[in-house]
């Protein structure tokens, strides 16, 4: 008996941890790149070339999830660029998703994106894709 | 010399000229080549988004390659007329090779209105 309990203590002391695996703030994050990404194209008449590369990531990482384009890729995939009309497609996107938006989804998108994650074979590319077609929400 | 800078997704266009150009270790004509074909194959025929096909052919390209790279890695430099295009981990024989690893490219272009790649090579 007292093994069962030990057996059931250690399973709900892993699931706890796995469930406080990921703590990223999805809100936070979406608030926080939304808002500044909203004063830099103000502050530029309408349109912003997008510079850090941290907000490319961002916005690709949610058109992931929507298996949409929130960019407009002005010389094709060097200079991105975003304007008001992206940013209000993506918003209202993300607050009609938002409770199927999950922090493990938003951290594996990020990962996927990442040179981290590594491939050493197209058979690895494979395994690479179908994780990449897992994260839509759309679907 | 032609207006696309080694392809474009939305026209359905690649620039042979630049593709040949390609001759370093990252930025190749082999790895540009699939990475341009594979993308058009994911939009024209998956109707995937252009960006969702760019973040694919881009591991297929690391997968032909053998430089684990970014999608979005590739900063263009308009002061110095080129683009850095950086990688992450080499391999080879399924085995990571630290000693080849985190390779930065530079490709020159001309940027006469029209913008073609001259050079690529390993820094």
């Amino acid at each position: 008996m007292k093994q069962v309990v030990f057996l059931l203590g250690l399973i709900l002391i892993l699931f706890v941890q796995d469930l406080k695996s990921c703590d990223l703030d999805v809100d936070s994050l979406f608030n926080e790149k939304i808002s500044f990404l909203e004063r830099k194209i103000k502050e530029e008449n309408g349109t912003y070339f997008i510079l850090r590369e941290d907000d490319i990531s961002f916005l690709v990482v949610f058109g992931l999830l929507a298996n949409k384009n929130f960019m407009d890729w002005y010389e094709y995939k060097y200079n991105p660029r975003v304007s008001l009309k992206e940013i209000n497609l993506l918003k209202d996107w993300y607050y009609k998703k938002k409770g199927l938006i999950t922090c493990e989804k938003v951290e594996k998108a990020y990962l996927l994106l990442s040179s981290d994650y590594v491939i050493t074979s197209f058979e690895d590319y494979e395994i690479y894709e179908a994780q990449l077609d897992s994260l839509s929400i759309e679907r | 010399m032609s207006k696309v800078f080694v392809g474009n997704v939305n026209t359905a266009t690649i620039d042979i000229g630049d593709i040949k150009a390609l001759n370093g270790k990252i930025a190749t004509s082999a790895g540009a080549l699939i990475h341009e074909t594979w993308e058009q194959y994911m939009v024209q025929v998956k109707d995937i988004d252009a960006t969702t096909a760019h973040v694919k052919a881009t591991k297929i390209e690391s997968s032909v390659i053998g430089y684990n790279m970014e999608p979005f890695k590739r900063e263009i430099d308009y002061t110095n007329n080129c683009i850095r295009v950086e990688s992450g981990t080499k391999y080879s024989n399924r085995k990571i090779d630290l000693s080849k690893s985190n390779c930065i490219d530079v490709v020159n272009f001309k940027n006469n209105n029209v913008i073609n790649v001259i050079e690529g090579k390993r820094r």
